[in-house]
């Protein structure tokens, strides 16, 4: 993974856009927009032109830095690149192209007469389409760098994709360039099994794409000469033949040229040399006979569904023989189908008989249906030559084939007929659900010895196992099996059913299975992969028995068949939990007790924390979990927010926090732990002090946002991984199931193996599902990780029905090391200036100290104004945007309120940073217009996803609805202005549950005040309503007390 | 096969290539089975001196010109004296009680009306004039007659072989005329074939032509789709999926065997070696493995 240093120059936004232009069709251009404009259009007087004049991009990304942020992807490889430049029309406004990232604009504003389709003059770089091959798979490493990919790219990594598809599946032919050459090239096949794909391809083109492969004319304005279609059509054209041609460069294949030849053959031949890459350089135009080069295009064009169009398509019924009939000859019969009525199909008997009703509506437009008839089956005869036999009689109406042709009829030939515009019906077992061998693994329960120690399993246990194999119902040894499969029949009828399989393919896999468990026994993790997957590579289906006991526990469970037993709660657990928490609980237990790991995923919201909080104590009072302490890794922004949970939820337990200058290590750390049940870190101190950590064998280990381990490579991951625990449970809420490098770590942290190895895992999973969208390799993973995984989501009201609505959560960040000197140095400050003056000076002393602290809260550089905003120096930052990416994850909306003006600009370039996309902003200078198009935009469906709100400006009547999390980065101490800000969400028009989310700096004033606010003592009345003068009305003793730091308000630097 | 015309009418003939020159500059005469076919049966009545001989006046224009008429060519071939010598080459028209057998032998195979339809000169002809005691190409004196003006005693003399090889070449180019010489066109085949299958003339109603070939419609320019959603993908993307695993056979073998060798190969099994190299690369192009 190559990580692009996207940001230019201080924080520049840069989207990288794509293109391809027919005229010239070897070529593929990338162009770049930022956000640093520059220039505009010059007022003009004089004559208006017919077609408008074009001026310069004013967010142009120059060539120069196209190809820089582009070789940094490609990891400095020679490619060649040209700089050019391309003019094209772009929605615009007020004289200004509108740029891409504001696309939402675009959308709102089309009612408005103001927008208008102007040409823009940019820069371009472009490579040839070999090059762009090479590239491919590097260009997506564009989406992790920091550079904004914009659609029109990601439509063309489609494109590719496709080309490389089609090669991939062999579907090119030869062909001549023109009529005019005999340059013969490979153009792609597009069967009708992919037509419906290829269109929807052309139709997602981007606009974009189309007005750059156009271009713009002074003198002829905007030409709409490339539709969608075309431009898609040239560009996989186009890219096929380079993929085989770089293919064939890469190996060529001789092509027999026997030194008898004639002259004339020799000279036909050099014209295919050049395809088989082999002798390219020997490729010379040569003049063919008219005749030959007919005759070939004759050829060629059978490939392709150009046959001519008649009323009705030809169709091959492949017929069973009788089941009680003597004759076990297969028929192939005859049919035709109207195209304008797929479901009328009638037998090809009819058309040689005097005509119907039916045939009259068939044939109605036809003068020789027969004929029509006839030559597709000559079509279909190239194709297919054993049809040929079936040709020998007047009135053909069905073709007899042996049994043993039956699977190469099935696998190979009906796809090229269908290819070939046919239409194929095969009998249903073939293709919805081919029957498949079933291997019965009988596992053995497991010996004493086998068993760890504690009388517990673990993932890698063995157990001894025997197994057959079941056919069509009936059971088989391996060694009958194979005997069968022997036979050179790959068709078998068994119990009255076919069953068809390659009986090569089933022998390798059948012998690979046996090399893999050569001595009869399997480790339990395999043999749950086995249950969960039901499959064995392609050719075997999986049935697993129980074998009672533990193992036939876990398989009951992984089967649905029986559900954990619900656990009890401790009254050591202080708060009640809802059902689907008990839920997960109980789920938690039943795995961890296995000595299995358990990722609990749930929503952001849903109370992961309580869970796991409630799940310990039940595991410390009624299983025999070890008497040493559990670990709990987190991030440093939620270190206090753990501290805190544990103290509400469990007040028993002693919990020990390991961060800071003056933290223990080595021996002294495993002494002082040893007497407290709960340990918590940091990733980072995981990471540094990780031979302290594993010093002691933990009895359980949690990582909280386990996302945290998602590099499997980085040195945090990996020491994370090497902590002896008994237990192991992960916490995240982001969704793993579609993030497929997080998931694999999180994985192998929990049940080392699992999943393979992380290349293997990266090829056979990662990349089908996350580029590919492969569906199959999906549903596949998703079944394997589904025992071990379990995300609830708040919208799935069967299985959350008692969620409020309005779900308001504190969240207790921790401050970072500068935040806290700041703030003690302030803190001092005013104490001091607060003794020493009186009246209304001390009144302004602590007023302004006030304000300080609660910046300082929020990030020192509302303190110090040195200008330089990052998100790592604020504690609440960090955590906001650990939270922010739950909520982009999950496909929600949210809005973020501070009452800082300032703050909330600095926000959202950060934000929008950050996300890379769009972040609206609304504060008190925002005009009316600007304001109701924001609303409007975010509203939208595909609007954007973050809005900042300063709180003043945060006005009554704005109906945000589309957001479901509400964020208050700082408290307004008034609970009626924060409920009031909140209400844009959470009113009428709300589908969804909303989330509020009270950000809160742990053990500063903040903590102080949402704590009086909570317990509504006498001075939260006093609060309430009258802002901050309160404070000044404090004695000195009770401010300090107020606002002092407590011990655990910051994490290390 | 879209037989590409290049005889003209003029008075009282068909000239069948108006500079007679052989195109093929060396080696064997005939690109497609039919003519090769010619070829052989004429050099199995041929003596090899005599032939190449022959073939030599073919590719250096000896042979000035070529015409068909009624059953006859007739060639004007330059030899050692100053005048051409004439070469007449008669083919015995089949009578109609041949042609019926014919017609009935081709009737009872539709593979041959499913080939000749879809543009092909079909192999198995030759099998159904056997089979009615006819011969498709020439096989005896009866069958065809050639004389030559010039002295020589043999048949045939190279001036008839000069002839026999541009018409063998002309055949592959015209393939059908085969019929022709024999009395009937690929049309009239066709036809009698049609009459033989039984579909009733009356129902004959000429095809419509409803401008199926103008595929889709044309998509005009939108300034308003352009305004509203220039940037974005269209939403299918998100359900786009990839196939690279879905079977895969050569998309080659959809066109067959090619209809010619070349080097005694057939093109196509010629190409398909080429198959699993570009799948194999493409593959690799995609960061993808396949071990499950």
């Amino acid at each position: 993974m190559i990580i692009v240093e996207g940001k230019t120059s201080g924080t520049n936004l840069v989207v990288i856009h794509g293109f391809y232009d027919p005229n010239t069709p070897d070529r593929f251009c990338f162009f770049g927009e930022s956000d640093n404009r520059s220039g505009g259009i010059p007022t003009r007087r004089g004559r208006k032109p017919k077609h408008p004049r074009v001026h310069p991009h004013p967010n142009t990304v120059s060539a120069e830095e196209l190809q820089r942020l582009l070789t940094g992807v490609t990891g400095g490889s020679d490619i060649q690149w040209h700089e050019g430049e391309q003019t094209a029309v772009f929605p615009s406004e007020a004289a200004a192209p509108l740029t891409s990232y504001m696309p939402s604009m675009a959308a709102i504003a089309v009612k408005k007469s103001s927008q208008q389709l102007l040409p823009w003059k940019f820069a371009t770089v472009s490579c040839d389409l070999s090059a762009l091959a090479g590239l491919y798979t590097r260009l997506f490493d564009l989406f992790s760098s920091g550079v904004m990919v914009g659609d029109s790219l990601r439509y063309w990594l489609f494109a590719i994709g496709f080309s490389v598809e089609l090669v991939a599946r062999q579907r090119f032919i030869p062909a001549f360039l023109d009529t005019a050459t005999t340059l013969p090239v490979w153009k792609p096949v597009i069967g009708s099994d992919d037509e419906e794909r290829y269109v929807s391809l052309a139709g997602a083109m981007p606009c974009v794409c189309e007005s750059c492969a156009n271009g713009y004319d002074a003198d002829s304005g905007y030409v709409f000469r490339y539709h969608a279609d075309t431009i898609l059509d040239r560009f996989v054209t186009s890219m096929v033949s380079q993929v085989v041609t770089d293919a064939l460069s890469d190996t060529p294949v001789p092509f027999k040229i026997s030194k008898k030849m004639q002259t004339s053959e020799k000279e036909a031949l050099s014209c295919f040399l050049k395809l088989t890459g082999c002798h390219a350089d020997q490729y010379h135009p040569v003049a063919l006979s008219e005749a030959f080069i007919a005759e070939i295009n004759t050829w060629l064009s059978g490939g392709a569904d150009e046959g001519k169009v008649h009323e009705f398509k030809t169709c091959f019924r492949l017929e069973e023989p009788d089941e009680d009939g003597e004759d076990n000859r297969w028929n192939i019969t005859f049919q035709l189908q109207a195209r304008d009525e797929p479901s009328l199909i009638i037998p090809a008997e009819e058309i040689w008989e005097p005509r119907t009703t039916e045939h009259t509506y068939l044939f109605s437009r036809t003068s020789h249906p027969e004929e029509d008839f006839l030559a597709d089956l000559g079509r279909a005869v190239r194709i297919f030559p054993g049809l040929a036999a079936g040709l020998k009689t007047a009135c053909p109406t069905a073709l007899a084939i042996d049994t043993a042709d039956i699977y190469s009829f099935l696998s190979e030939t009906s796809p090229l007929l269908q290819q070939a515009g046919f239409t194929v019906l095969l009998p249903p077992w073939w293709k919805e659900q081919p029957e498949k061998p079933v291997l019965n693994i009988d596992p053995k329960p497991p010996e004493k010895q086998k068993t760890t120690g504690s009388g517990f399993f673990s993932f890698n246990s063995l157990l001894d196992f025997n197994y057959t194999i079941a056919l069509g119902g009936e059971t088989f040894s391996v060694d009958e099996f194979m005997e069968l499969a022997d036979m050179k029949q790959s068709l078998v009828r068994v119990r009255g059913k076919w069953v068809a399989f390659d009986s090569k393919e089933i022998k390798r896999t059948l012998r690979a299975f046996e090399r893999k468990y050569a001595d009869g026994s399997i480790e339990l993790g395999d043999l749950l992969k086995l249950e969960t997957t039901r499959a064995f590579e392609q050719e075997f289906e999986v049935e697993v028995s129980s074998p009672g006991g533990q193992v036939g526990e876990i398989l009951d469970n992984i089967r649905g068949v029986t559900k954990p037993e619900v656990i009890e709660i401790p009254d050591t657990f202080n708060g009640k939990l809802r059902p689907y928490q008990l839920t997960g609980v109980s789920w938690l237990s039943f795995l961890t007790r296995q000595g299995l790991g358990a990722c609990l995923a749930d929503d952001m919201g849903l109370g992961k924390t309580p869970q796991f909080i409630a799940y310990l104590l039940s595991e410390m009072k009624y299983s025999n979990l070890p008497a040493t302490p559990v670990l709990v890794i987190c991030p440093m922004s939620i270190i206090g927010n753990w501290n805190r949970e544990f103290a509400r939820f469990a007040p028993g337990l002693s919990v020990y926090i390991h961060h800071g200058t003056g933290r223990a290590a080595g021996e002294e750390f495993a002494e002082a732990v040893s007497a407290y049940d709960v340990v918590i870190t940091t990733y980072s101190l995981a990471n540094r002090d990780i031979d302290t950590i594993n010093l002691v064998q933990w009895a359980c280990l949690v990582l909280d946002e386990a996302q945290n381990i998602k590099n499997h490579l980085t040195k945090q991951s990996r020491a994370v991984r090497t902590i002896p625990a008994g237990r192991r449970i992960a916490l995240t809420g982001t969704p793993v199931e579609n993030r497929l490098t997080e998931l694999w770590s999180i994985m192998d942290f929990l049940n080392r193996g699992y999943l393979g190895s992380y290349g293997s895992y990266y090829k056979e999973f990662a990349v089908p599902v996350e580029r590919y969208h492969d569906g199959d390799a999906g549903a596949l993973l998703r079944k394997m990780i589904g025992p071990f995984v379990m995300r609830r989501v708040k919208t799935d009201r069967s299985i959350i029905q008692d969620l409020p609505d309005k779900i308001e959560q504190k969240v207790f960040c921790t401050l970072t090391k500068e935040q806290a000197t700041l703030y003690q140095a302030t803190v001092d400050g005013m104490l001091r200036a607060a003794d020493e003056s009186e009246g209304i000076q001390r009144k302004g002393v602590i007023l302004s100290a006030i304000t300080r602290l609660k910046q300082i809260c929020n990030h020192p550089v509302l303190f110090t104004g040195d200008g330089c905003i990052n998100s790592v120096r604020s504690g609440k930052l960090v955590r906001l945007f650990e939270m922010l990416d739950e909520v982009i994850d999950n496909g929600d909306k949210a809005i973020v309120f501070t009452q800082y003006a300032t703050f909330a600009e600095q926000l959202q370039v950060l934000m929008r940073d950050k996300f890379s996309e769009e972040v609206l902003l609304l504060h008190g200078k925002t005009s009316r217009k600007k304001r109701d198009e924001a609303v409007e935009s975010f509203q939208s469906e595909n609007g954007p996803r973050l809005f900042v709100i300063s709180l003043k400006a945060g006005g009554v009547g704005l109906n945000l609805t589309a957001a479901n999390h509400v964020f208050h980065v700082d408290r307004w101490w008034n609970p009626a202005v924060e409920d009031q800000a909140t209400d844009r969400a959470y009113r009428i028009g709300q589908t969804k549950n909303v989330q509020v989310h009270l950000m809160i700096s742990a053990g500063t004033l903040e903590e102080q005040i949402d704590a009086m606010l909570e317990e509504k003592r006498k001075l939260a009345d006093e609060i309430i309503g009258s802002g901050e003068d309160w404070f000044t009305n404090l004695s000195t003793d009770k401010l300090r007390e107020l606002v002092s730091l407590s011990a655990d308000a910051f994490g290390e630097s | 096969m879209a037989a590409k015309e290049n005889t003209s009418d003029s008075g009282n003939g068909v000239y069948l290539k108006r500079s007679p020159v052989l195109k093929s500059r060396r080696g064997a005469v005939g690109e497609m089975w039919w003519s090769q076919r010619f070829v052989r049966a004429l050099e199995e009545i041929g003596d090899s001196p005599r032939l190449s001989r022959g073939k030599r006046y073919a590719r250096n224009g000896s042979v000035t010109s070529i015409r068909y008429q009624d059953g006859v060519v007739e060639a004007k071939v330059r030899g050692s004296m100053r005048t051409p010598y004439t070469v007449t080459i008669t083919f015995r028209d089949y009578d109609s009680d041949e042609w019926e057998s014919v017609i009935d032998g081709m009737a009872g195979q539709a593979i041959i009306a499913a080939r000749l339809l879809s543009g092909e000169m079909p192999e198995e002809l030759e099998e159904v004039f056997t089979s009615v005691g006819l011969s498709l190409f020439p096989q005896s004196d009866d069958d065809i007659a050639t004389s030559c003006s010039c002295p020589d005693w043999a048949n045939p003399c190279k001036h008839i072989a000069a002839v026999y090889y541009i018409l063998a070449e002309w055949f592959d180019e015209n393939p059908f005329f085969l019929f022709g010489l024999r009395g009937m066109g690929r049309e009239e085949v066709l036809d009698a074939l049609r009459k033989r299958r039984g579909a009733a003339a009356g129902t004959d109603v000429p095809a419509e032509d409803e401008g199926k070939d103008a595929v889709r419609a044309q998509t005009v320019f939108s300034p308003e789709d352009y305004l509203r959603n220039f940037w974005k993908v269209g939403s299918d993307l998100d359900s786009f999926e990839f196939r690279f695993y879905d079977e895969s056979v050569p998309a080659i073998r959809r066109l067959g065997s090619s209809p010619f060798t070349l080097g005694g190969k057939d093109l196509s099994g010629q190409l398909e070696p080429v198959y699993p190299v570009a799948r194999k690369y493409a593959l690799g192009l995609t960061d993808m493995g396949k071990g499950r």
